[in-house]
């Protein structure tokens, strides 16, 4: 599996319809193979054609965690329906609505018209984001870290985001014990059932993010050597836990964790021990890029690690990701630009959207968009020939 | 004075409390009754309260009953120390359509969940457990949904088994999609789930 083998499909998006999101009364949308520039100026509503075409390979906003959040402030229903081109399988209609009629807002997926789970479209469109808050990805908190790695995780053929789901869950199921114990409504028999879930689930989570963590590292360097000459010094590594040893605790040593911290934890009512503490740690010379690293050596890190998640969806999930590119290629410079797209370019990709202020001519020349759309007040004009 | 008549009112508010009904499908059942004011309300509460009347809990295993005890329970061709745990009364509809199963129940009426503050206690987990040392029972298949809170409660009751001898306990497993409910399998997942139901006594 190296970078450049061919995909055994292509699945592409060719079609987008908007109805009551975010600004957008109705929007209607082809979006060809290749490059599509999306340019207009502040609150237009570029990133919400982004965040709408993240939804559909996501079944949730990158965004906001609420679904009302995403919906137009005045309406009761919203929809975001794409159509795939995948190739010889012929076409798939994914719909993600959010259906206020009834009081709560309740969403609804839906695959050639059929209602499904999650699961049964999480997949069909690999989707990259990327927007200028991961340049703070080396520099941040390990919860921005964590959703980078969560989100490539969720894409990936296999259990991953199952077990993210339940381990979310049985956490989130523990602390409300924890909490009833600590406030003298529960005496905590259950607890010890809780601990096992949540032990059972945390060892699959640790051990889906590991092999995201190590496959990702087995292109980082080549992609990182194109935008740094540090690139051999540079490593990517997995704090399970927060360990930064990178030592995996075994199931006795969770356990035994969980009970030396449970008087602490019942006070808290919250567990403190777990993959919600993992991290991704960045080193250069061994040393945490974080301090270590300049601000072009962390922007280069980003771009490398982005490169690597594109290159890892385009190896497990039989078609190359398609790329978002959320206002973020004017905050680096020419030559980074130029070396990232060139990068990203066809097989790794077939489908980028970028999105710009204006098409700048730096922007035009290194991008060179296949095609170019402008959006005002929510509506999209193409400005192709 | 307001639109709609207090006693309307309430009625949509009745139709609200159903799963999956919301304000405005409440209020087309609530003037749905209104349209055939003649014969549906009578109807409809008139098998409202025959239900309340009639139906109450099986003693033994907690399902629905007319009577002291249900079908199942009293019926003597069951094999009486086989137990199947199960979170809700739809559950034992299911087990019963894949004919595999052919000892009693325990019903639930839930799941240990801290987040709706059900704990042991509330599902009667020390009745279960009684029951099982009180009627001889050898075996324990825990069919609870393969869900954080059904699997939560199989840990729960598998170890509070754990400490009787000769009771076997074993888990429905193999066949049940995850993130399924018992209630919603088909006949045949349902069979081969039984059929390779794993060992928790250990």
């Amino acid at each position: 599996m190296h970078r450049n083998a061919p995909a055994t499909v292509d699945t592409l998006l060719t079609e987008l319809e908007l109805v009551a999101f975010r600004n957008m009364n109705r929007l209607q949308l082809s979006i060809p193979r290749g490059i599509t520039l999306i340019t207009g100026a502040n609150g237009q509503g570029k990133t919400n054609i982004l965040e709408a075409v993240a939804t559909i390979g996501l079944t949730k906003s990158p965004r906001s965690a609420s679904l009302r959040e995403s919906m137009k402030w005045d309406a009761t229903y919203s929809r975001i329906r794409g159509v795939l081109d995948t190739g010889e399988r012929g076409l798939d209609e994914c719909i993600v609505e959010i259906d206020a009629r009834e009081g709560m807002p309740r969403k609804r997926l839906l695959l050639n018209g059929e209602s499904v789970a999650a699961s049964a479209l999480i997949g069909r469109l690999p989707t990259v984001l990327f927007t200028p808050d991961h340049l703070s990805l080396v520099s941040g908190g390990p919860e921005e870290r964590r959703r980078f790695l969560d989100i490539v995780l969720t894409q990936l053929p296999g259990d991953g985001r199952n077990d993210l789901l339940r381990y979310s869950r049985s956490l989130l199921q523990r602390n409300h014990l924890l909490r009833a114990m600590r406030d003298g409504t529960s005496d905590g028999m259950e607890l010890p059932a809780f601990t096992e879930m949540c032990i059972a689930s945390a060892i699959a989570v640790m051990a889906h993010r590991q092999r995201v963590i190590s496959e990702l590292a087995g292109a980082f360097t080549d992609h990182l050597s194109a935008f740094t000459p540090d690139a051999e010094v540079t490593a990517l590594c997995y704090a399970p836990c927060g360990r930064e040893s990178g030592q995996f605790p075994t199931r006795e040593q969770f356990l035994s964790e969980m009970h030396a911290r449970l008087s602490r934890d019942v006070a808290a009512g919250s567990t403190s021990f777990g993959p919600h503490r993992d991290d991704l740690l960045l080193s250069i010379h061994s040393r945490p890029a974080r301090s270590v690293a300049s601000q072009g050596q962390r922007r280069s890190i980003v771009l490398a690690l982005l490169l690597s998640s594109v290159d890892l969806l385009r190896n497990h999930t039989e078609t190359p990701p398609l790329l978002l590119l959320d206002d973020v290629l004017s905050e680096l410079d020419a030559d980074r630009q130029e070396r990232f797209l060139e990068r990203l370019r066809a097989p790794a990709t077939s489908q980028i959207l970028i999105t710009a202020t204006d098409a700048a001519d730096d922007l035009l020349r290194l991008a060179r968009p296949d095609h170019h759309l402008t959006v005002r007040n929510g509506e999209v004009s193409s400005t192709d020939d | 004075m307001p639109l709609i008549p207090p006693s309307v009112d309430r009625l949509t508010r009745a139709f609200a409390k159903f799963p999956g009904i919301g304000a405005k499908t409440a209020q087309r059942l609530a003037f749905h009754c209104l349209k055939d004011i003649d014969t549906l309300p009578g109807e409809l509460s008139e098998a409202l309260i025959a239900v309340k009347g009639a139906i109450g809990h099986c003693r033994i295993c907690g399902f629905i009953a007319e009577g002291e005890s249900c079908e199942i329970c009293s019926s003597p061709g069951r094999d009486h120390h086989i137990l199947c745990v199960v979170e809700h009364p739809l559950d034992v509809l299911a087990i019963e359509r894949s004919g595999e199963f052919h000892g009693v129940y325990h019903v639930l009426w839930g799941a240990l969940s801290p987040i709706d503050g059900i704990g042991p206690e509330q599902l009667g987990i020390d009745r279960l457990t009684k029951r099982v040392m009180d009627d001889g029972i050898t075996e324990v298949m825990l069919a609870t949904d393969p869900d954080v809170e059904g699997e939560t409660t199989a840990q729960f009751i598998a170890e509070a088994l754990a400490a009787r001898p000769g009771v076997r306990v074993s888990r429905l497993a193999y066949g049940l999609p995850v993130g399924a409910d018992v209630e919603y399998a088909d006949a045949v997942t349902v069979a081969r789930a039984i059929a390779g139901r794993r060992d928790l006594s250990q």
